[in-house]
């Protein structure tokens, strides 16, 4: 049975990977994109302003489905933060955090990888901010900008340096978040566009970084949601005191 | 450019095969962070960076640190590192012998 399922998902693995390589299925025409894809790819830098038309569709023409997006995140990590709340208690009676629990046994990170990560997360927070503001003239956007930031974020639990979980600032940046992203897309309403997210900001010059009007603005609410909930859940998952050994 | 994309595929299939039938959960994990990253390769290449970008951060970075804390939560990790069974699956009569390792 077990090899049967392997050899299912082994074949569903090569079917993909041929389709991406040999194009097999998406040609490189650029007509074979169908009459949306064109029409997008024609109209969005003059409609939404954004050098990068993937940032345009998600954030510009999918708006609403991203606030889907950042919804089921939302409630992803406030299931995680609930079952691992759970032993919170638990932890102040044993008196040791987390980490140190767990360092006893799996040894503690080396002194290598402390110096490492010590001199390393800095990067991974400058590098995060840098894909998320620029996420409308390059590659990358809040959401992967987020999940960078969240590494970083590990990383720096990696240090083994004395390491508090600043749970106010995560929630309220979330919350913050969350509410800029609605706020944002309610402004649009009252605007002569008069729709959910309609740009009300001016396009501004076209490939600079003031530009493409409220969608650097969302992208950057994203990116703070995305990297505060995933920076979250991280945490909470790795600082988590150890479950008390049943006997 | 299409021997480096076969050499990729190929070994991007080799580990994904790897992962179904190897009996070491880190090395598992491990191996899918390496798919992860070829995929995200292969990716770029098909002219889709944003995707590649996504695929290296979600694939690569945060699911293998959520497996790698998850192995290390469970029995698989750190409890039994001295045993003979560290790291393998758990099979059904496995927790006979991981109890009395832990008691020991």
């Amino acid at each position: 049975m077990r090899h049967v399922v392997g050899i299912v998902l082994i074949a569903a693995f090569i079917f993909y990977v041929l389709s991406l390589v040999s194009g097999l299925f998406i040609g490189p025409d650029p007509e074979a994109v169908g009459p949306v894809g064109r029409q997008v790819l024609e109209q969005s830098t003059r409609e939404a302003g954004a050098v990068n038309t993937v940032t345009s569709v998600v954030v510009f023409y999918r708006g609403f489905d991203t606030l889907g997006e950042v919804t089921v995140l939302f409630l992803s990590a406030l299931g995680i933060a609930v079952f691992f709340r759970a032993g919170g208690e638990s932890a102040n009676r044993a008196g040791t955090s987390g980490p140190a629990g767990n360092t006893e046994e799996c040894g503690a990170p080396g002194f290598i990888l402390r110096t490492g990560a010590r001199i390393l997360y800095p990067f991974f927070f400058l590098f995060g901010i840098y894909i998320i503001v620029h996420g409308h003239l390059s590659p990358g956007g809040g959401f992967p900008g987020g999940v960078i930031i969240a590494t970083g974020f590990f990383v720096a639990i990696l240090t083994g340096d004395r390491f508090h979980l600043p749970e106010g600032l995560l929630t309220v940046l979330e919350g913050f978040a969350g509410l800029s992203f609605i706020g944002l897309g309610l402004a649009g309403l009252f605007s002569p566009a008069g729709s959910f997210l309609a740009n009300i900001l001016p396009l501004g010059s076209f490939g600079t970084i003031f530009s493409a009007g409220i969608l650097p603005l969302l992208y950057a609410v994203v990116g703070v949601k995305v990297a505060a909930e995933l920076s979250g859940a991280v945490g909470r998952i790795y600082l988590d005191p150890e479950p008390v050994e049943e006997q | 450019m299409i021997t480096l994309l076969s050499f990729l595929v190929i070994v991007l299939l080799i580990a994904a095969a790897a992962i179904l039938f190897i009996r070491d959960v880190l090395q598992a994990v491990i191996l899918l962070t390496v798919v992860s990253l070829l995929v995200s390769i292969l990716f770029l290449f098909v002219a889709a960076p944003d995707v590649a970008i996504t695929e290296a951060a979600i694939g690569s970075a945060l699911t293998t640190i959520v497996f790698v804390v998850a192995y290390r939560r469970t029995r698989g990790g750190g409890r039994t590192r001295g045993g003979t069974n560290r790291g393998t699956a758990m099979q059904p009569g496995d927790r006979n012998i991981s109890a009395q390792e832990g008691g020991e």
